[in-house]
């Protein structure tokens, strides 16, 4: 992960300032960075996705293909994902730098979407057995300032919610194989229900609290982090300890509930504003870099 | 090293400021051939391994040093992150690195109502087909003396008492486990001692 250099004294004043609840930027302990999500920004993705939380940014882009089943799963699609930390994120990534945290992000993105739940991977299911829709979710990491985590998580819920796949026709064709048509018209298309797609939340221990969405000067002052990903209903379907120090079972339990809390509540206002952000249609002005 | 859990067996050499781990499995240990070239799952598993080590060793006693270690996996019968992990922290008791603590793993699976601790792989993967909440697997790495839990991961959908109880019962595994290792540590610092008196 990419790290700030910070000396003692800086450590001793963010500590002691997070102990009275008051971080270097003025956050309480469970407030998040201003975000900003934007989708449908890439128009070769079936759906796509920018998010900035404070200075960490990251562009989700959601391809949909056909290819086949899983062996033990035949009636339903799935989702690969593929997280790339490029050097333009931060030095540090240069090369092969960024590859371990690149797969550790991508497996943790597998453990979280690995339920019944989550995403409804029936509906990705053409013919048993024989055609389904794989979802390539690609994310990249255009600039890293902490908590990549939730970025990455409500990324991928909004480029999710943005994704149109085709309908398709299936029709046999004369030798008495299947022939899948795709439809020609741009708006008619299956969307996904993402109300139970979770988000992650990051929880870092620093002195004797937690606290949520650290920057990376937070950071150099934590030993160990709590990532947990969290339903709008409150179930929780992935946890990771991260870092290199430990934590006590008490820490814990206080994390998750804390974690539970914060990541409820991310739930109503991000589905209410990608709502209104498809609703404005066509008037919607592109904002950003990608505009 | 070497742990045999029930089917499981595993070979933990230890090599040698820096922890690395790698974590690999032989193409035979799993129900379904896998392949020599470490795959991404194998490079995440490394990772939480080293997550879970990394509290435990007095790294500032081995300044300008790099301890290596590295976990091969001859058979895979369910829970391999846990075994791991306490194979690994014998073999770095064993070669005499100083360490705070003991790191064990204990790992459980939550189905339903219901929950089975260090579960067989049929165990960890019927689940997928069926529905239903309060499905999911849990691994914790634990140093007891010191009550620290060093790595925790998990999967599935648990509610958060569900989840919290379930990293209580590894704990609690991790407690029974403990008396097991440290006999086999002072069994084999014995055995160590009559050979060299012998020789």
């Amino acid at each position: 992960m990419a790290t700030a250099q910070v000396s003692e004294a800086e450590k001793v004043y963010i500590l002691h300032g997070i102990r009275d609840d008051l971080r270097v930027d003025g956050r309480g302990c469970e407030d998040y960075r201003h975000m900003e999500v934007e989708t449908d920004v890439v128009s070769n993705t079936d759906g796509s996705a920018k998010v900035t939380l404070g200075h960490t940014a990251v562009l989700v882009g959601v391809k949909a293909e056909i290819g086949k089943p899983r062996p033990m799963i035949p009636d339903e699609g799935y989702l690969e994902f593929f997280v790339d930390c490029s050097a333009n994120a931060t030095p540090e990534f240069e090369g092969r730098g960024g590859e371990e945290l690149g797969t550790e992000l991508s497996n943790t993105l597998y453990k979280v979407f690995n339920n019944q739940h989550s995403l409804d991977l029936r509906s990705l299911c053409i013919s048993p057995g024989e055609h389904c829709w794989v979802l390539y979710v690609d994310v990249l990491l255009l600039q890293c300032d902490g908590n990549l985590y939730d970025a990455i998580s409500v990324a991928i819920k909004a480029a999710l919610f943005n994704t149109k796949i085709p309908k398709v026709h299936i029709s046999s064709d004369d030798e008495g194989g299947k022939e899948i048509e795709l439809s020609d018209d741009p708006y008619d298309c299956m969307r996904l229900d993402v109300e139970n797609v979770p988000c992650m939340v990051t929880l870092c221990k620093i002195g004797h609290r937690h606290v949520v969405d650290v920057t990376l000067q937070e950071k150099a002052c934590s030993v160990a982090s709590l990532v947990i990903s969290v339903t709008h209903k409150g179930v929780i379907t992935c946890t990771r300890k991260v870092g290199r120090g430990s934590l006590d079972p008490e820490s814990i339990c206080e994390m998750t509930e804390a974690g539970k809390r914060v990541g409820k509540a991310l739930h109503s206002p991000l589905m209410k504003l990608l709502q209104q952000e498809e609703s404005l249609g066509k008037k919607r002005q592109k904002v950003g870099f990608l505009g | 090293s070497s742990c045999n859990f029930g089917f499981l067996k595993q070979l933990c050499v230890f090599l040698c400021l820096r922890l690395t781990t790698d974590m690999r499995f032989a193409p035979f240990s799993c129900p379904e051939r896998g392949s020599w070239i470490q795959g991404s799952q194998d490079k995440d598993f490394s990772l939480m391994l080293q997550e879970s080590l990394q509290p435990a060793v007095c790294l500032h006693r081995y300044p300008r040093s790099q301890i290596e270690v590295n976990v091969m996996v001859l058979e895979n019968s369910g829970s391999v992150l846990a075994h791991a992990v306490t194979c690994a922290s014998m073999a770095l008791a064993d070669a005499g690195i100083e360490m705070y603590d003991l790191v064990l793993g204990c790992s459980l699976r939550q189905d339903g109502a219901s929950y089975v601790v260090d579960p067989t792989y049929p165990e960890e993967n019927s689940w997928k087909s069926g529905g239903g909440e309060k499905r999911g697997g849990l691994t914790v790495a634990f140093l007891p003396s010191l009550n620290q839990v060093s790595g925790l991961q998990s999967d599935g959908e648990m509610a958060e008492e569900t989840l919290t109880a379930g990293i209580r019962t590894c704990i609690e595994g991790c407690y029974k486990l403990y008396p097991v290792v440290q006999q086999a540590l002072m069994k084999a610092v014995r055995q160590a001692l009559v050979d060299t008196r012998v020789v």
